[in-house]
């Protein structure tokens, strides 16, 4: 049986990557949003190992609604997606610049 | 247990939702006019059978229901009837812009309501799961409110960058979550304090990186510096009935995740992440306050406001006792009272024809509408926290139960940044009384209830402020449970 570690390490280096992901990558809004989804998944890896690991239910459970909630944010996601891209023909992050935060 | 009493705000809020949908979808068959009747009457009786189901609740009705799924104390009736009541408000401000701007439809109301019934599930939630829940249904709701008006180049671009930093903030909170279930073995809010009181030294550092994690999405959600950014964006960004409401629920959704999540779950780790608020605190002062100075914005300016005041209220949460606390969700429901004031009277002024972007649009108004500059005044007296107005006392609360705790150097910068505060309030006021502008018309539009309402919301700075031991006795009495 693989250890609870190696799930664990696993979903660190997920999470990592996708958060990496998000930082570093300036030119495609598309790619943005597989790293938001990349971030859930990795998430679910720990829940899903946990909950193996400590004979517990509610964690796959959680698992479910996670996955959910993935696909209703992806959703939105994509729509605003849409609404910028009318506005500028473009899904460029560094277009996204009318707004100083 | 299950008990109808315990979850009927949701369920009135929940068949709000539907029922406003099912109106929507009927809109081929009936008359616009009855419609845009219906529509927001359905969400105003959702909302106030909301409240008043919360304000039923007796000592016999406290409890944990659904397998520990949802709790009613006296904190959540305090929050849910408060959630509800600032709802209705919003409503009853935006209503006649949202029909003049065409986007009265029923998504808004929709997406207002489904909103409002994450916070519920937020104040009402005794399990991680279904804090997660609201908070992503308040979430969602949101991004697409931000982008109601499609044409608005602006708010796309604001809804975008919500969006993605919102994103990232749920799946840090997640991954915290999914930390503190690891170690703990259990979702309910009320078994994590006795399995973390519990564990022994190895354990506990791992808790805490974990309280890191959820300590950093809450300073997201709550607008909170560092993790500022998207903050002013959105204000500017929406259409000003859309700041109205980002600007005011989630700030009481955020307060109530802060006291289930952070005050009572994480209880026996309170020592270790004390410091970690204070300093996002102290953050949240420095930038909100100074960055406003720098603002030519009015909505820009109100958000970098927004943003030192929720400084304020961590402060409270960062003393770690029970009157910091109740400071906390003092100044949180002052705060949102304040803050509808301001909106509602940019919402007012934009049916006047004076459709207040920039400071500047404000200079004369007190000749052309004295009353609305007049309680313009007030909003901006009391958020500078200027006796006798209410938010004079919220200031002291907070101030009173960091120097109980011997925190004199934190509260004499509280104290400085409060000072640097009046002065960017201030300005507005004098730009409204004493900056003049040639040729100005006035466009007078009879009062209707929208009026009447926030004239009593500006006078309530008032009252409140005389007798300022009411509501305070109120909080008390829901944080001591």
């Amino acid at each position: 049986m693989i250890p609870l570690n190696d799930y664990l390490i696993l979903g660190a280096i997920l999470f990592a990557l996708a958060v990496m992901g998000l930082f570093i990558n300036r030119k495609n809004l598309v790619v943005l949003l597989m790293c938001v989804e990349l971030i859930l998944l990795a998430v679910n890896i720990n829940f899903v190992a946990f909950s193996r690991y400590l004979m517990n239910r509610e964690g796959q459970i959680f698992v479910f609604f996670v996955l959910t909630v993935a696909a209703a944010e992806s959703a939105i996601g994509l729509a605003l997606l849409v609404v910028v891209f009318r506005h500028r023909q473009s899904i460029n992050v560094q277009d996204l610049d009318q707004l100083k935060g | 247990m299950m008990s109808m009493s315990a979850i009927a705000p949701e369920a009135w809020v929940a068949g709000g939702v539907l029922f406003v949908v099912l109106l929507e979808a009927l809109r081929p068959f009936v008359r616009d006019r009855t419609l845009a009747f219906a529509i927001p009457a359905s969400t105003l009786l959702a909302l106030g059978l909301a409240a008043m189901s919360a304000s039923f609740w007796t000592a016999a009705s406290w409890g944990v229901f659904f397998d520990g799924g949802l709790i009613v104390d006296p904190l959540s009736r305090l929050l849910v009837v408060s959630v509800s009541v600032v709802a209705l408000l919003v409503v009853i401000y935006s209503i006649g812009d949202l029909e003049r701007h065409g986007f009265g439809h029923g998504e808004y109301y929709a997406l207002l309501l489904s909103a409002t019934l994450g916070i519920l599930a937020i104040v009402t939630g005794a399990n991680v799961l279904v804090l997660f829940l609201g908070i992503e249904l308040l979430s969602l709701s949101l991004y697409a409110l931000v982008s109601i008006d499609r044409e608005r180049v602006i708010a796309a671009e604001a809804a975008m960058k919500y969006f993605f930093l919102g994103a990232i903030a749920s799946g840090i909170l997640l991954y915290g979550l999914s930390l503190l279930y690891g170690l703990s073995g259990t979702l309910s809010l009320a078994m994590l304090p006795k399995m973390i009181a519990g564990l022994g030294g190895g354990d506990r550092v791992l808790f805490l990186f974990a309280t890191a994690f959820v300590i950093v999405a809450l300073a997201f959600k709550f607008g909170a510096a560092p993790f500022h950014m998207w903050v002013p964006d959105v204000y500017e960004g929406s259409p000003t009935p859309i700041t109205l409401l980002v600007g005011t629920i989630p700030e009481l959704g955020a307060i109530a995740l802060i006291m289930r999540l952070l005050v009572a779950g994480l209880h026996p780790l309170s020592a270790q992440w004390m410091p970690m608020v204070l300093g996002v605190a102290i953050l949240s002062l420095l930038v909100g306050n100074l960055a406003a100075l720098a603002q030519s914005n009015f909505k820009r300016l109100l958000a970098y406001s927004a943003i030192g005041h929720v400084g304020f209220i961590l402060l409270g949460i960062a003393t770690g006792t029970i009157s910091g606390e109740i400071a906390a969700v003092y100044y949180t429901i002052i705060y949102v009272t304040m803050t509808l004031l301001a909106f509602g009277i940019l919402l007012v002024l934009r049916a006047r024809g004076r459709d207040v972007e920039d400071l500047d649009d404000l200079a004369g108004l007190s000749q052309i509408h004295p009353w609305w500059s007049l309680l313009m005044l007030f909003a901006m007296f009391s958020l500078a926290g200027i006796p006798p107005f209410v938010g004079f006392w919220a200031k002291l609360s907070i101030l009173r139960a960091l120097l109980g705790q011997g925190e004199v150097w934190v509260a004499v910068l509280a104290v400085i940044m409060a000072v640097v505060g009046a002065f960017y309030y201030l300005r507005v006021v004098k730009i409204m009384y004493f900056d003049r502008v040639a040729n100005q018309k006035a466009m007078s539009v009879p009062w209707g209830i929208p009026e009447l309402i926030l004239s009593m919301n500006g006078l309530a700075l008032i009252v409140l402020g005389l007798v300022p031991d009411a509501l305070w006795q109120l909080c008390a009495w829901a944080v001591r449970y």
